[in-house]
């Protein structure tokens, strides 16, 4: 198990590639996931939904990032 | 196993209301998303974690400490239970208290129909009813005041 600084470095780093990939556009939560994985955020571990969505949340509650409801639940724009 | 999951993590959850909804409809797109692309909702489950970890990833992100929030709310419906059994055995002791002598309407010649007496099932129930909310909120409190293991 690694340690907690290393966790928490990770969720950094994941945190700043959600931040650069929710500013090149509107995405939402399924997509933004598969984008992270295909541009190989893999070297982070894995990106899942347990990890990612949290991180979201506080992106959302800091005011860095933008939800919207549209009919196929859109999510997630830069300010 | 969605809305068993759904449930779950509802309950793990320590936030106010309405963002707790908020949480379970994005939980409910991710599960249709998914299902569009041919994920079973176990796939998704397998990403999330359990609800527990899931919700303690969101109080850790948030800095919400929710097992702070979950004592205080405990220390707070303990006291108010044993309030309520207090106001119970109060209204037990006025109605004991106040209930008419005996002798109240005094010596008739005759045998007379007047009956006058207090009500009678209300007392035991009543009585029941405190012991109830009394030990409810004795363990409650006790719940929420007992100290945080290092």
């Amino acid at each position: 198990m690694e340690g907690s600084y290393v966790q928490q470095f990770k969720k950094g780093a994941l945190e700043m590639m959600l931040l650069c990939l929710i500013n090149r556009g509107e995405t939402y939560g399924y997509e933004v996931i598969r984008q992270l994985n295909d541009s190989g955020a893999a070297v982070l571990g894995y990106a899942k939904e347990g990890t990612v969505y949290p991180i979201l949340y506080r992106l959302q509650e800091g005011g860095l990032v933008q939800a919207r409801m549209a009919p196929s639940a859109a999510n997630g724009g830069s300010k | 196993m969605e809305e068993r999951y759904l449930r779950q993590v509802k309950r793990a959850l320590c936030l106010p209301g309405k963002r707790k909804k908020e949480v379970v409809r994005d939980l409910r797109e991710a599960f249709a998303s998914a299902k569009e692309n041919g994920e079973p909702a176990e796939a998704v489950i397998e990403r999330l974690g359990s609800p527990e970890d899931f919700a303690g990833g969101i109080h850790e992100q948030l800095g919400i400490d929710a097992a702070a929030k979950r004592r205080r709310r405990d220390v707070f419906v303990g006291a108010m239970l044993l309030l309520l059994a207090a106001a119970a055995w109060l209204v037990l002791w006025l109605s004991r208290a106040l209930r008419p002598a005996e002798n109240v309407i005094g010596q008739a010649d005759a045998m007379t129909s007047i009956q006058v007496s207090g009500s009678s099932a209300v007392p035991p129930l009543l009585g029941l009813a405190a012991a109830v909310l009394v030990v409810g909120g004795a363990l409650l409190l006790a719940r929420g005041l007992r100290a945080r293991r290092r």
